[in-house]
Parts: C-alpha cells; sequence; structure tokens
C-alpha cells in the first residue's frame, strides 16, 4: 500500500519534472481541463496566501500552479480513500473513522507517530494528534475572499402531471404521475406556435453562445427577415435533395459491332487497356432507377438522366487518350 | 500480571482518545481553515465523498492546510539554504536575490521529501 500510495506524489513529482521552464506542456495540460476553472483559480489563491503565511514573498506561476494543484489532488485523494473505506464498511455515507484511514493512507509514505502499530484505534492516531497540534500551534487566519456555494444548480420547470391537473390520461397503462400530454387541440395551436418560436429562440441564443452568427430573429409573418435567416443560418438552409445537382458524364465509349447480331450492343469503358463493363459498373444504381433513359450517340459523350436529376459528372482516362478515342470513333 | 487490568486500562484510554477527539472535532466549528469549506466540499463531491457533517469538511481542509504549510516550509527552507550559498558581495549586488521566491525548483526538492 505504502509502494500505491507513494506513486501518487511521484506522479505529482513527473507533472512537476514534466514542465520545463516555458511551462508549455502544463500549458496544454491546463487547456485540456475545462470545467474546473473557477475551482481551480480560488485554489491558487489560496495557496498563493498559505506560501505568504509561511514567509514567501513572491512565486513563480509555475510552481504556484503546481503545489495548487497538488492540494487539490490531496483533497480528491483524501475523499477517494474515505468514501472507498466507507463503501467496505457497507456504508455509502463517510464518518470521522473513514476520513482518518483516508489521511493515514496518505501519509503512510512520509510517516506519521505510531504508524507501525496496526492494531490502533484510530480515535488516538498519531495523524490526528499531528492535526490537533498544527491547529493549537498556527494562528487562525480565514481566506482573504468570501467564495460563494458553488457550482450553482438551476432549478428546471418540471411540466405538471395528469394528478396534479386534474386529468386523466388517454390510456390506462399511463400511470398519473407522469407529465401531461402537450394539447393537440386547435385552441392550443397558438401556444404551439409560440412554443416553436420560443424553442426557435432559445436556439438561436445557444448557437450565438456557441460561436455561431445569428442574423436576425425570425417572425413568422416576415418572409425577408426568415430568408435572411436562413441564409445565415446554416440549420435552416434547405435539404440537399432540392437543390439542383450537377449532370453526370460519363466518359467516352466504344461500343461493339454486336447490333447485327440482335443482341444489345455492349458497351465498354475503357481506361489504358484495362475494360470495364458499363453495365456491370452501374448496374446497382440502374436497378434502382425506374424511368431512365440513355442516349447513346456514336462518338460523342452521353447522358444519362435519372428522374430528372442531374448528377455529377466525372471524367476517367487522360485529355489525349479522349481524344484518340473520337478520333476512332469518328466516321470516315 | 491480571488479564483483566488490561482491557479496562485499554478502555480507558480508547475513551480519552474518543474524547480527545470529540472535542477536537468540536473545536473545529470555532476554528476557521485557511482553505474555505466551500472549496473542500467541492472537490470531496467531485470524489465521491459523501457526508453531512460541517466538522469532517473542516478535519479535511485543515488536513490539506497542515500539509500544504509543510510542503510551503520545506520549499522555503530550501530557497534560504541555496541562497546562503551565495557570496555576500554577490548577493548584495544583485537585489531581487533577496526576496524569497518559489521556485520550481525548490518545490521540486520539498515534493521529493514528501
Amino acid at each position: 500500500m505504502e509502494r500505491r500510495k507513494s506513486k501518487k506524489f511521484y506522479e505529482a513529482l513527473n507533472m512537476i519534472n514534466g514542465g520545463d521552464d516555458t511551462g508549455r506542456s502544463f500549458q496544454q495540460r491546463k487547456l485540456c481541463s475545462g470545467g474546473d476553472d473557477f475551482a481551480k483559480a480560488i485554489a491558487k489563491l489560496v495557496v498563493a496566501q498559505l506560501c505568504e503565511i509561511e514567509g514567501f514573498q513572491s512565486f513563480q506561476h509555475l510552481a504556484l500552479d503546481t503545489l495548487s494543484d497538488v492540494a487539490v489532488r490531496y483533497i480528491f485523494n483524501t475523499g477517494k480513500s474515505a468514501h472507498y473505506n466507507a463503501n467496505l464498511s457497507g456504508r455509502n455515507e463517510c464518518n470521522v473513522f473513514d476520513v482518518i484511514l483516508g489521511l493515514e493512507d496518505l501519509g503512510s509514505v512520509q510517516g506519521f507517530v505510531a504508524a507501525s502499530d496496526v492494531d490502533h484505534c484510530l480515535a488516538g492516531s498519531g495523524i490526528v494528534r499531528e492535526i490537533v497540534d498544527f491547529v493549537y500551534e498556527s494562528e487562525q487566519i480565514p481566506f482573504v475572499f468570501t467564495v460563494p456555494k458553488f457550482p450553482v444548480t438551476r432549478e428546471r420547470a418540471m411540466s405538471a402531471s395528469f394528478s396534479r391537473i386534474a386529468e386523466d390520461p388517454p390510456g390506462e397503462h399511463i400511470p398519473t404521475w407522469l407529465p401531461a400530454f402537450p394539447d393537440r387541440n386547435g385552441r392550443g395551436m397558438e401556444g404551439n406556435a409560440a412554443k416553436e418560436e420560443h424553442s426557435l429562440l432559445h436556439l438561436q441564443k445557444h448557437l450565438l453562445s456557441n460561436g455561431f452568427e445569428v442574423s436576425t430573429f425570425v417572425d413568422h409573418g416576415d418572409a425577408k427577415a426568415k430568408r435572411i435567416a436562413i441564409e445565415s443560418n446554416p440549420f435552416l438552409a434547405a435539404p440537399l435533395w432540392d437543390k439542383e445537382v450537377a449532370s453526370v458524364v460519363p466518359p467516352p465509349v466504344k461500343i461493339l459491332n454486336d447490333v447485327d447480331s440482335g443482341n444489345p450492343p455492349v458497351v465498354e469503358n475503357c481506361v489504358g487497356d484495362e475494360c470495364v463493363s458499363v453495365v456491370e459498373a452501374f448496374a446497382p444504381a440502374i436497378e434502382g432507377v425506374k424511368g431512365a433513359r440513355c442516349e447513346f450517340r456514336e462518338g460523342k459523350m452521353t447522358e444519362l438522366h435519372l428522374n430528372k436529376k442531374h448528377a455529377v459528372s466525372f471524367k476517367i482516362g487522360t485529355r489525349n487518350k479522349l481524344l484518340g478515342r473520337l478520333a476512332d470513333l469518328s466516321p470516315e | 500480571m491480571n488479564p483483566n487490568h488490561n482491557p479496562q486500562s485499554s478502555d480507558g484510554g480508547r475513551h480519552d482518545d474518543d474524547a480527545a477527539l470529540t472535542e477536537f472535532l468540536a473545536s473545529l466549528m470555532d476554528y476557521t481553515p485557511t482553505i474555505p469549506d466551500e472549496l473542500v466540499e467541492h472537490y470531496l463531491a467531485k470524489s465521491g465523498f459523501q457526508s453531512p457533517d460541517l466538522r469532517l469538511t473542516r478535519l479535511v481542509a485543515v488536513a490539506t492546510q497542515k500539509f500544504v504549510a509543510e510542503v510551503a516550509g520545506d520549499a522555503l527552507q530550501h530557497c534560504k539554504a541555496r541562497q546562503a550559498t551565495i557570496p555576500k558581495d554577490k548577493r548584495d549586488r544583485q537585489q531581487k536575490d533577496k526576496r524569497l521566491v518559489l521556485t520550481m525548483e525548490d518545490l521540486t526538492k520539498a515534493l521529493h521529501d514528501v
């Protein structure tokens, strides 16, 4: 256990040694932490005050950050160890003996009085005596700032349940303690429109807070403002299928002379020396399309129309080969 | 050797320890640590610690304050020892070295001793 606990302080030491004089790796770690900036700032101020009490007149920023991080880890590991001891005893609430055991675990590296006595009573532990001596000898200096209770929890506005609004749920399988359904009648349509407007306003505020640009507040009666909002807001843009898509232009084809035999012409795309059957290549697409029509013109590009939608154009092969193919196909 | 005495004396000793601990925890309510309760409660809650008793929060706060004070004290000793090795005339020239500054070098040595 001593080896396990000493590992924590060596991790802290590695953290110190890992940060060079520029503190670049520490800054990278700082950027990745997130979400706990207020508590860390308070911890830095506390540690700075403690260092001043001890006699320091100034400090390096990296040293202060490191010491405050170590202090935070000490608190965290004490709580974690106390919680673990409480769970071992079959409890979820910690008592003073769980905390003393946690402090003994953390202090076992440095050592304390009567640490080797495994069967000692926790109430008379050496750790407790050292803390008592520290409290009686040190001067009581409270923190210079008043820290509010954090984090602040918002009260959620819960929707009323069936029992609260004295309404019967639409089905027997729905319990009355569940929130009531929104009103679907015409009387409630205005309320729905107001709710949609409110939700849209909330979405815009959320996007604005996250850095997206929101041009105007959309009024349902203002078409121009709506169009401006659609142009600026990517989430209000029209879906992709309504837009015109570029046409597909397959590469030049070489029609084999099988027309006289009555067989359907086999169109092949030749890229270099390798030939791949067009039917094989586009078989999945052709099977899924209804009403497609193909136009084959000798020596020219073909177009494939798919349900009046224009596909993307692509070319296979080099330009020189293209001209060469056209020269072969041109009637002489 | 009377076996009856030992349990009684040990029981008496344990009662004294319990009484001392109870008295100390009660005195913590009158003692305000430098580390604020809100900060300690925040990180204890993050670790899963659950207790409605404010005395336990104060106990952890005082223990942490003692730990940080020890580390800072060791770092101060290292800083003073380093300044003592500098020759006196050089120290007079460099005015800023007279100030006691918490540096990474001293902090590393202090944490290494922990």
